[in-house]
């Protein structure tokens, strides 16, 4: 998968946690929790993560740095998926 | 009589770890010296018998320590959810007619402001860097404690707390002296707590459960209270989801050897989740607490099967603290039941007609304890309805089994939880009326999973209006917890024959 899919797909997953968000405010390096993400669907994230990507994060990789924009995101999964 | 508790302690143990918060540690002694130096401070400022001083903080050690000095003056605690926005506060602080506030430095502006909308002189207090005219925190911590005196054994008034009750609207309870060691002396006694415990604090400490299950039980018996400390970007505290909290507590609980772990189901849930690497188990954990929300079978056993521990669950209410726990035996325990009342508790199981009901039949859970407060402030008409000859009819419903033990099996009042908190439908209802656009507004929680459930609001509105600005709307007079996360427009609220709202369809 190429990082422009890698970026899509991490998109679409976000967006579907923040349905009252317009997509285009939804750029690669908005923080994704400034936009709405919190306690609440932070847990349903990484679980849909996971489940799109068929990747497995560890505890040390579940930290708020991996997981604040798309495109960090993308970084971890990118990394992961390498590996 | 809350100073001579901690005094107690203190002379059994002084050399004994009182805190524990991220790199520091404060030991019994050093604990009490503290109390000592910052009521000196507060009494500087005039703070006196029956006065009301506001906390406004997350959990932290100046937390324990502003609300003993505050007992030890024989004043009144008023604690609040650190998460409140301007006009949340200032309907508490007016109402509770607050004249400290003891803030930290990220909420001291909102305060401030506050503060200069309020008819009444009020000081205020910040941890942390100060702001405008404010007053730090460690400035008022007085070392000179040579004429510092304890004032007498006093079993009066000593904290404000806000519940919705059984009727929705935030109402004030307060509490004295005498319910809340009582309330210590419960927990402790039945919960077997002991010096060598080491108890970890997550939740909140302003809310009647972390009030008790962890301050006031470590106070009591001697343990040690860990508090998670907040994460930290460039000195900056930051807010999280606990989710990216969970390596550090796991951390905390194997390096701090926890041996009591109060937390609500949300947390257990994300706890359970966590991959077997580096913590496969956790064995110095002796008691794992669920309060706050209902405990799912699903919960329950995801966390047993993962760190081989049940959950038991604790019932209790802002008006009389904590009142039952599940303490069956690790075998028989079933995920459902809250257990029997704690140490010097009655609680009753009570049928429409007022009679008392036998086992297996539903009806309200009616609560008698020393914990319990005398009644809502400023409210004849509910008091006269919830408290009855010393009892408190908690508009929960639930039923006894043969042997005694309690499970809730619904509420009278409708509540929305959501992430660990508890939503009243009826308070953001009001916010969003007050829109101009919005003719109607009912408020429902939908399930989500890891949740429980989210805030979902119906509206029914004059004009067009975006979704995102009635969002905005709630952000700006609401705590972020309360505000919906989906809005659905209507042309009009579906209602019964009697037009009783239909809350079920709109889930």
């Amino acid at each position: 998968m190429t990082i422009e899919e890698l970026k899509l797909k991490t998109q679409n997953v976000v967006s579907e946690l923040l349905p009252n968000v317009d997509s285009q405010k939804l750029t690669n390096d908005q923080d994704i929790f400034y936009l709405g993400l919190n306690s609440i669907n932070a847990m349903t994230l990484i679980f849909n993560l996971q489940e799109a990507f068929g990747v497995t994060f560890n505890d040390a990789e579940i930290n708020f740095d991996n997981f604040r924009t798309i495109d960090d995101i993308v970084k971890l999964i990118a990394r992961k998926t390498q590996a | 009589m809350l100073y001579q508790m901690l005094q107690k302690t203190v002379v059994e143990f002084p050399e004994k770890t009182a805190l524990v918060y991220g790199q520091s540690r404060i030991n019994y002694q050093e604990f009490a010296q503290q109390v000592r130096g910052f009521s000196q401070g507060l009494e500087f400022l005039g703070v006196k018998q029956s006065d009301c001083v506001a906390i406004i903080l997350p959990n932290c050690p100046e937390f324990a320590v502003s609300f003993y000095a505050i007992a030890s003056l024989n004043a009144i605690a008023l604690l609040l959810n650190p998460g409140y926005k301007e006009n949340e506060l200032e309907h508490f602080l007016r109402d509770s007619n607050a004249k400290v506030i003891i803030t930290d430095s990220i909420r001291a502006e909102a305060c401030q402001q506050t503060i200069s909308r309020l008819e009444h002189h009020v000081d205020l207090i910040v941890v942390g860097q100060k702001a405008g005219n404010s007053l730090a925190f460690v400035d008022l911590i007085h070392q000179d404690l040579e004429n510092w005196q304890p004032q007498d054994v006093y079993t009066g008034d000593v904290l404000y707390q806000y519940s919705s009750g059984s009727t929705g609207r935030p109402k004030r309870v307060c509490r004295t002296q005498k319910n809340l060691w009582h309330q210590a002396h419960n927990c402790v006694e039945t919960l077997q707590v002991k010096s060598s415990d080491n108890i970890l604090c997550l939740v909140p400490l302003y809310h009647a459960y972390g009030f008790g299950e962890c301050l006031l039980a470590a106070i009591y018996s001697g343990a040690t209270l860990t508090i998670l400390e907040p994460f930290s970007q460039n000195g900056v505290p930051v807010e999280m989801p606990f989710v990216f909290r969970r390596a550090r507590v796991l951390e905390l609980i194997e390096q701090e050897t926890i041996t009591i772990l109060p937390a609500v189901p949300y947390i257990f849930s994300i706890l359970a989740a966590a991959p077997p690497e580096p913590y496969a188990e956790l064995p110095s954990l002796r008691l794992c607490i669920s309060a706050g929300n209902f405990l799912s079978q699903d919960i329950f056993e995801k966390f047993r099967q993962r760190f081989g521990i049940p959950l038991r669950q604790l019932y209790g209410c802002t008006e009389a603290g904590s009142v039952a726990i599940n303490l069956e035996s690790d075998q028989e325990i079933k995920y459902e039941s809250i257990g029997l009342p704690m140490h010097n508790v009655e609680i009753k199981v009570i049928g429409d007609r007022g009679q008392e009901l036998p086992p297996e039949l539903e009806g309200e859970l009616v609560i008698k304890s020393q914990t319990l407060t005398s009644g809502y402030h400023n409210s004849p008409e509910v008091n006269k309805e919830v408290f009855q000859n010393g009892h408190f009819f908690t508009g929960d419903l639930g039923k006894k089994d043969e042997q005694g033990y309690l499970s809730i099996t619904g509420r009278k009042r409708i509540f929305i939880e959501t992430g660990g908190h508890k939503v009243d439908p009826f308070e953001v209802e009001d916010v969003l009326v007050t829109h101009p656009n919005v003719e109607e507004a009912v408020v429902v929680g939908t399930k989500q999973p890891y949740t429980g459930e989210i805030v979902k609001a119906v509206v029914v509105c004059q004009q067009q209006c975006p979704e995102e600005e009635l969002i905005a709307y709630c952000q700006e007079k609401l705590a972020d917890f309360k505000i919906p996360r989906i809005i659905e427009f209507r042309s009009q609220i579906p209602r019964s024959a009697l037009g009783k709202i239909l809350r079920k369809d709109l889930v």
